[in-house]
């Protein structure tokens, strides 16, 4: 079953002249895929996801989806925006997780210890460095923690706002068996990227927005090759 | 009478690690310049002075000081994150109203306490003294404790990164006014403590003993902070934090032997705030660019 969000609309600038208009009737995501996001400067995908996450209000209506209860998680392009910086690797992710019992808040540190290393997976470097402060990490690294941190939370939707752009290459590889991953987990997965070369190895659907509008949804041919023609809209 | 003089300012020093540790977490947790304190601080003294002499035990009074600086906290809190009133104008008018309210409070400027009213009012003179030493050491440490506790805590931790990164607030799907609204009353909590201890050294509530006394705080957070660059273990930091605040009122003190007008006092916390900011600079110690008021 896919996600679906409808009625996705925000403008900037007056009322009657928007400067912005970001107006997406029907966005559909589905499971077992990973869509690609993707569109010029301005086209209007960060907006959209920050609709999406509710760090920014819908002016007109209601996002409604088709899922109740739908979680978003939303991997920020400036990794610092998803962590606290003056906090350690495992506050960070202690933040993330669903403490359930008084125990579990008033001694995270006792409670968490085994999910911290669940989550930091085969990140060895993260996975010694948990006590250290999260300001810190390189720059690399803190792009790392935001995806174990924000996946920690267990979303169903999980959106990535070009979160390769800061790692290096054995990181970057680490990340997308991540999303490969998750992406057989049956969860959600969407990101937003200018990276093409990347869009085409990972992607099943790509979904182009321009102007604020949902402008075209590529998908995969019958032999699970791109078509030529779907190509050239990309390039 | 030197050293009674040394313990003199040390207990002074001690109260105001109260105020210290308030401070440290509007401005260092929270990020948020808070002025509050200002009135905050004769808050719990006024209130503490004017329930003693109404007989109202000593320890209930001081807790009923706390809880009247929660209150004052959450009310600037409402202010900024409600009706949207930058930190700084939050925290002014809070501590304006709050001179009205204290003023109202003790029905005149100042208002003179008797010793029944003191927690420790069997004892006199340096023996008194100490006695303050030994019970604000004692409460301190317990503060200490719980704080360090609370701030490790998933409930703290959530009150430090949303401080730090508002963002957070709408990923970690938790009140952003809530935070804001416990840190501040916790803050401004311990100031009144500060206060309501103030008052049973100088035996009198005065409506003007808060005027500028952020400072003081901050003073000693800085401090503190230079003391304990990492900033990591919450226990060290709380208590090079209360060095911080003993150390500055030991500057003072020493400058006033040294046959400074006493008048002056004021004029050497600036100066001390000064010279720190210098050595910060020339240190180029970055710790205070994340610091969003700064």
């Amino acid at each position: 079953m896919g996600l679906k969000f409808s009625h996705i609309e925000k403008s900037f600038g007056s009322e009657r002249e928007p400067d912005f208009h970001l107006d997406i009737q029907n966005l559909e995501i589905f499971e077992d895929e990973i869509t690609f996001l993707m569109g010029h400067n301005g086209s209007g995908k960060s907006v959209l996801l920050k609709v999406l996450s509710g760090e920014m209000e819908s002016n007109f209506g209601q996002i409604s989806t088709s899922l109740n209860n739908v979680r978003i998680g939303i991997v920020r392009q400036d990794s610092e925006q998803n962590l606290a910086l003056s906090l350690t690797v495992e506050q960070n992710l202690f933040l993330r997780f669903r403490p359930i019992s008084l125990r579990a808040y008033l001694f995270p540190n006792n409670e968490f210890n085994d999910d911290v290393s669940k989550s930091l997976n085969d990140h060895k470097t993260l996975r010694n460095k948990r006590k250290d402060i999260v300001s810190d990490l390189s720059g690399g690294q803190k792009q790392a923690l935001a995806f174990f941190a924000v996946n920690a939370s267990n979303p169903s939707l999980l959106c990535l706002d070009e979160f390769l752009a800061a790692t290096d290459r054995s990181t970057s590889e680490l990340l997308i068996e991540e999303i490969k991953g998750l992406k057989s987990n049956g969860r959600f997965v969407l990101i937003v990227s200018h990276d093409i070369e990347l869009a085409l190895n990972l992607a099943d659907r790509i979904v182009i927005l321009s102007n604020g509008k949902l402008s075209k949804v590529l998908t995969k041919s019958r032999g699970n090759e791109w078509n030529s023609k779907a190509l050239k809209t990309l390039i | 009478m030197i050293l009674y003089k040394f313990l003199l300012s040390l207990s002074d020093g001690l109260i105001f690690s109260f105020f210290g540790l308030g401070i440290f977490i509007s401005f260092r947790w929270l990020r948020f310049p808070d002025l509050t304190p200002d009135g905050s601080f004769v808050l719990g003294g006024c209130v503490y002075v004017q329930l003693t002499s109404v007989g109202v035990p000593a320890v209930l009074a001081i807790l009923i000081s706390i809880l009247c600086g929660f209150i004052a906290g959450l009310g600037t809190s409402l202010l900024n994150q409600v009706i949207r009133i930058p930190a700084f104008i939050a925290g002014l008018l809070m501590s304006g109203a709050l001179y009205s309210i204290n003023w109202l409070l003790l029905g005149k400027p100042n208002q003179y306490a008797e010793a029944t009213q003191m927690m420790g009012h069997w004892l006199s003179g340096r023996e008194y003294n100490h006695y303050l030493i030994l019970i604000s050491t004692l409460c301190l440490a317990s503060i200490i404790f719980i704080l360090k506790t609370y701030g490790d805590s998933i409930w703290g931790l959530r009150i430090r990164a949303v401080g730090e990164n508002n963002i957070l607030s709408s990923d970690l799907r938790i009140s952003k006014l809530k935070q804001y609204a416990i840190g501040l009353g916790i803050s401004n909590g311990l100031v009144a403590l500060s206060g309501a201890f103030y008052v049973q050294r100088t035996f009198s509530a005065d409506i003007n003993m808060g005027v500028g006394q952020t400072i003081t705080g901050l003073i000693g957070m800085i401090i503190g902070m230079l003391l304990y660059k990492k900033q990591k273990n919450l226990t060290l930091v709380f208590y090079t934090l209360a060095i911080g605040v003993i150390i500055y009122k030991l500057i003072i003190w020493i400058s006033l032997e040294l046959g400074l007008p006493p008048e002056s006092f004021k004029l050497i916390s600036s100066a001390i705030m000064v010279i720190l900011f210098f050595m910060i600079h020339k240190l180029n110690m970055n710790f205070l660019n994340n610091l969003r008021w700064v």
